[in-house]
């Protein structure tokens, strides 16, 4: 049944090809494997037919076949396979000790070719120096899947020539793994671990290029491994060294193939000669073939041994030489004392009948044991059972027929919903317990709950699909679990949840800044805002307790795609400081962030404590005024009059505070005093969130709900227009400030003199008569500028209804028709 | 004996317990590496299909620079983006709104003139560069060619 289950799902997943390869499997692979094959024949004096040579060359391509692909990786440096050992490395799946069985191991060539087929064992022997052969493949020694393509693979995938190596001949397949991986990783470069990842390979020193601007990173070994070349950055005009794997003329490739397939070929070689040399070393001690015994053939060696024991005491009890006991059964008062049915009564036997009785079953359970030599597992643990039943009655030791744990996997497909957790409400305030009870529900046909990272903690669901599992935590700090449910056969999509664990009782740790603005943003929530065009601000830190501890401050993001999908990794962790108590951060010049992790260690170098800030510096407001609804025209319909609507946007990932913020007109006939609702975030650099304000009530925009809805002034009754006076009109987006007030954002005037500008300029009345909004063309430009306003382009997408339900020409809660018009 | 036997059921008994206990620890932990190995194929192949579906680029890599150019120009930075590599495009955009909002939107127009193109064939991607005598040094803008609609994208500027 596991087996079938296995069939199925490779055979499923068989269809899917890989994007990740070392060598070509086409072309590469088989070429290496015939160079490794006349090597081993040149070396060894050994001949293979071609049907020989035929298997192992075919077994060095189907070893990419499905997704088999996702253990080919050995990282010798952290021990670990592809993505930080999500999958095992290629040794373990070479040597047959992979979570998920292999099928095609080192073990399996043995003893496919000594027991059952030799071309099979010899076809297996290919799928292992498929995965030798990747060895010297930089990708697949550095963790780099590099999808899509590789600078390595892809210059080898057509090379039909190698130079000449020397078989390596060491003493186990492990060895040959190790030495390769270790080689590759060591000494060459893939094109994502670019002096990145790894201590090695060093540049011992640069030698000029044929090419001007063109220097090649040499290594330890005298081998081009980098090409350097001074290139300029196109934003600032800088020059900085940029690194790579490509070179005009192919010569670090070159080097690259004239080291490594040498190595592949003499280690490949090395494995062939290792390979007849333990198929002989089989046939002289079995050894494979004993530990491939089926455990319920082992046991049958196990059942002779006691029998011969016990046979041994009984036989010495008939003598009258020992005090085992004479009684067959276990049931003393049946023994002494008769039933009064007479007729039923067994015979009366003798001590010594007993015994000889005992005996004779003894030998002959010991003969059927003799026959059962290849019979299955049914038979052989019948016999089993009968025996511990004459054992248990001789007063003998009996023989445990439980089924080992194998250590071989089943795949099993997936498909059930993932189970929700209702309980702990609040995953984002520390745990001050290392104990956590997480309750949930999950879909009707599963019936447990687990969680892999917690050493597969799990419980049972009950009938009302709800389930309650109780976590002990080690260690303190953030960490992300999974819970999956299964119904005993599928396995659900997971449920991530991340927490952290904090000592009782909690330190609070301050990461600041006095540049922060107070009013945007809340300074615990870990957002600062530092408003004024600041190039530079002053980070202090500290932690609530008196106790001594060391601080490391690290930056992990410099742009909002790092902010907001990156979660934070040793990989994107850049250390600023360490020690002390404050740091004078520059503003990165290309980046307008920075996402700074601050961690607290003890005396004994624990981490007891970690807080995150984002830092944004800003050359202007984080609010901005977006969208104008002026509405009237010179055509302005009955009934239209008053209903105006003015739209703000931001593009944080997270939400604004609004308190304090006024939105007031040049004239003073508007003056709105914002509330202390959150503008809420943006979903995602794409987008903006918008805020929609109507005037005095939400009917404004009939089909689309305001944000606030409020009349625009304390004398205002909507009987006319106030965007439409004479000497038109500007807006201000402004924050009180003492006596005064800070400006945000704010709108050039938009008068009528502007009816003679060029298309396109925001005049008034709108020469169109279509009742079009003003929009802003660039939020990151100055809203005073009138070239940054336009007209809402009748052309372009509109949304939302009027009062009277006509189509508004605008966008309100909406993108505008064109976010950047022109950039010069 | 009765001590033996009761021996004997409780030990017959613990096994089975442990039993209990281990296979689903076990079976839970294999069918997790499973899910792990569907969600990484499922990774690949989201990958793939935003390879297969991207329609944006030219014929040629001198193209595909000029389709960028006028939608840069015209303030179009999402279009602009998307004749990056899939994996580069939220990168370039965030990349390019920093250019705008610092104002080096000329400059980069003007580095990316180019005066030289090579080509590696065997890789399927070319450089498109620009030699700076005073400097010593290359402006270079590197394209890929997408292996399933053939369109060449770029992969780094």
């Amino acid at each position: 049944m596991e087996a079938k289950k296995y069939v199925i799902f490779m055979l499923a997943l068989a269809f899917i090809p890989a994007l990740v390869f070392g060598y070509s499997n086409k072309t590469t692979h088989p070429f290496l494997t015939g160079e490794a094959i006349k090597l081993f024949e040149n070396t060894t004096g050994q001949q293979l037919s071609e049907t020989e040579k035929s298997a192992i060359k075919n077994g060095s391509i189907e070893e990419d076949n499905g997704v088999r692909w996702l253990e080919h990786f050995y990282d010798p440096v952290n021990n670990r396979g592809l993505f930080n050992d999500r999958f095992d490395t290629s040794k373990k799946w070479a040597i047959g000790q992979s979570r998920v069985k292999n099928g095609f191991s080192w073990d399996d060539a043995i003893y496919d070719y000594v027991y059952g087929d030799k071309t099979k064992g010899l076809n297996i022997l290919g799928h292992v120096i498929h995965l030798l052969e990747d060895k010297t493949v930089p990708e697949h020694t550095r963790d780099d899947p590099h999808p899509m393509r590789s600078t390595y693979e892809s210059y080898t995938k057509n090379l039909n020539s190698v130079l000449t190596g020397e078989l390596v001949a060491l003493n186990s397949i492990e060895d040959y793994f190790d030495q390769a991986a270790s080689f590759t990783n060591a000494n060459f470069f893939s094109d994502d671990t670019i002096l990145k990842d790894y201590q090695n390979p060093k540049i011992a020193k640069e030698i000029n290029s044929n090419i001007s601007g063109h220097t090649w990173g040499i290594n330890n070994l005298g081998i081009k491994i980098i090409d350097i070349k001074r290139e300029i950055k196109k934003d600032t005009g800088d020059v900085y060294n940029f690194y790579s794997l490509t070179d005009f003329d192919n010569q670090i490739m070159a080097d690259y193939w004239s080291t490594l397939g040498p190595k592949a070929v003499g280690y490949s070689a090395g494995v062939i000669k290792l390979f007849f040399a333990e198929v002989e070393k089989e046939k002289q001690t079995g050894a494979l073939r004993e530990a491939r015994r089926p455990w319920w053939e082992k046991l049958i060696d196990v059942a002779k041994a006691r029998i011969d024991q016990t046979l041994a005491t009984v036989s010495l009890s008939s003598r009258g030489e020992s005090d085992v006991p004479t009684e067959p059964s276990g049931n003393d008062d049946n023994q002494t004392e008769p039933t009064t049915d007479e007729s039923v009564q067994p015979p009366i036997q003798t001590p010594a009948e007993k015994i000889a009785e005992l005996e004779a079953r003894l030998r002959e359970l010991r003969q059927q044991l003799e026959t059962l030599i290849g019979a299955n597992q049914t038979a052989v643990l019948s016999v089993i059972g009968s025996t511990n039943s004459v054992l248990v009655s001789a007063g003998g030791e009996t023989i445990d027929i439980t089924e080992p744990v194998s250590s071989t996997t089943e795949e099993l497909p997936t498909g059930l919903p993932a189970p929700t957790i209702t309980s702990p409400a609040d995953f984002l305030t520390p745990f001050t317990t290392t104990t956590i009870t997480f309750s949930g529900t999950a879909s009707a046909s599963t019936t447990q709950v687990f969680v892999p990272e917690m050493n597969n903690a799990s419980t049972t669901v009950g009938e009302d699909q709800s389930w309650t599992l109780t976590i002990s935590f080690t260690t303190l700090g953030t960490t992300t679990i999974n819970f999956l449910a299964t119904d005993g056969l599928l396995v659900s999509e997971a449920t991530p949840v991340t927490l952290a664990i904090a000592e009782e009782p909690v330190r609070q740790i301050f990461l600041e800044s006095s540049d922060c603005d107070q009013n945007f943003t809340d300074s615990a929530d870990g957002h600062c805002l530092i408003l004024g065009s600041k190039t530079q601000t002053t980070l202090s830190w500290r932690i609530s307790d008196s106790q001594e501890y060391s601080y490391k401050l690290y930056r992990f993001a410099e742009n909002w795609t790092d902010y907001n999908q990156r979660p934070i990794n040793p990989n994107n962790k850049v250390l600023l400081a360490t020690g002390g108590s404050d740091f004078v951060l520059n503003k990165n010049d290309s980046a307008d962030l920075a996402g700074l992790l601050l961690e607290a260690y003890d005396g004994e170098g624990n981490l007891i404590a970690s807080t995150t800030k984002d830092l944004w510096f800003l050359t202007r407001g984080p609010i901005y005024l977006s969208e104008i609804g002026w509405a009237p025209t010179t055509t302005e319909p009955a009934g239209a009059v008053g209903d105006e609507w003015i739209e703000l946007a931001h593009n944080f990932p997270f939400a604004l505070n609004l308190a304090g913020l006024k939105i007031k007109s040049a004239d003073g006939q508007i003056d709105v005093t914002l509330p202390s609702t959150p503008f809420e975030r943006a979903l995602n650099i794409w987008t903006y969130n918008y805020y929609l304000i109507e005037r005095n009530n939400d009917g404004v925009i009939s089909d689309i709900s305001a944000d606030l809805a409020i009349p625009f002034s304390a004398t205002d009754d909507g009987a006319t227009d106030l965007l439409t006076d004479t000497g038109g009109f500007k807006l201000k987006l402004i924050r009180e400030k003492g006596d005064g007030e800070e400006i945000i954002d704010e709108t050039p005037t938009f008068d009528r003199q502007c009816q003679s500008l060029p298309t396109g300029q925001v005049c008034w009345p709108d020469p169109t008569s279509a009742g079009n909004s003003i929009e802003r063309k660039q939020e990151y430009k100055s809203g005073l500028n009138l070239n940054n306003w336009q007209y809402h382009r009748p052309d372009k997408e509109r949304y939302g209804l009027d009062r009277q339900g006509r189509e508004i020409y605008g966008t309100p809660r909406q993108k505008n028709t064109l976010e950047f018009l022109s950039l010069f | 004996m009765i001590n033996k036997r009761l021996g004997t059921v409780i030990g017959a008994g613990l096994m089975v317990l442990v039993g209990v206990l281990v296979w689903p620890g076990d079976y839970g932990w294999q069918a997790y590496h499973v899910w792990q190995q569907q969600r990484t194929i499922a990774g690949f192949e989201r990958l793939k299909d935003r390879y297969r579906q991207d329609q944006y680029g030219g014929a040629t890599p001198e193209a595909t620079l000029k389709m960028f150019i006028e939608a840069f120009k015209a303030g179009d930075l999402d279009l602009a983006s998307k004749y990056f590599i899939p994996e580069k495009q939220a990168e370039y955009l965030a990349k390019m709104k920093n250019w705008v909002r610092l104002g080096k939107g000329e400059e980069i127009i003007k580095n990316l003139l180019y005066e030289e193109k090579k080509c590696y064939e065997y890789k399927k991607e070319c450089e498109l560069l620009k030699y700076n005598k005073t400097l010593n040094a290359w402006s270079t803008t590197i394209f890929t060619q997408n292996e399933f609609t053939q369109k060449w994208k770029l992969k780094n500027m």
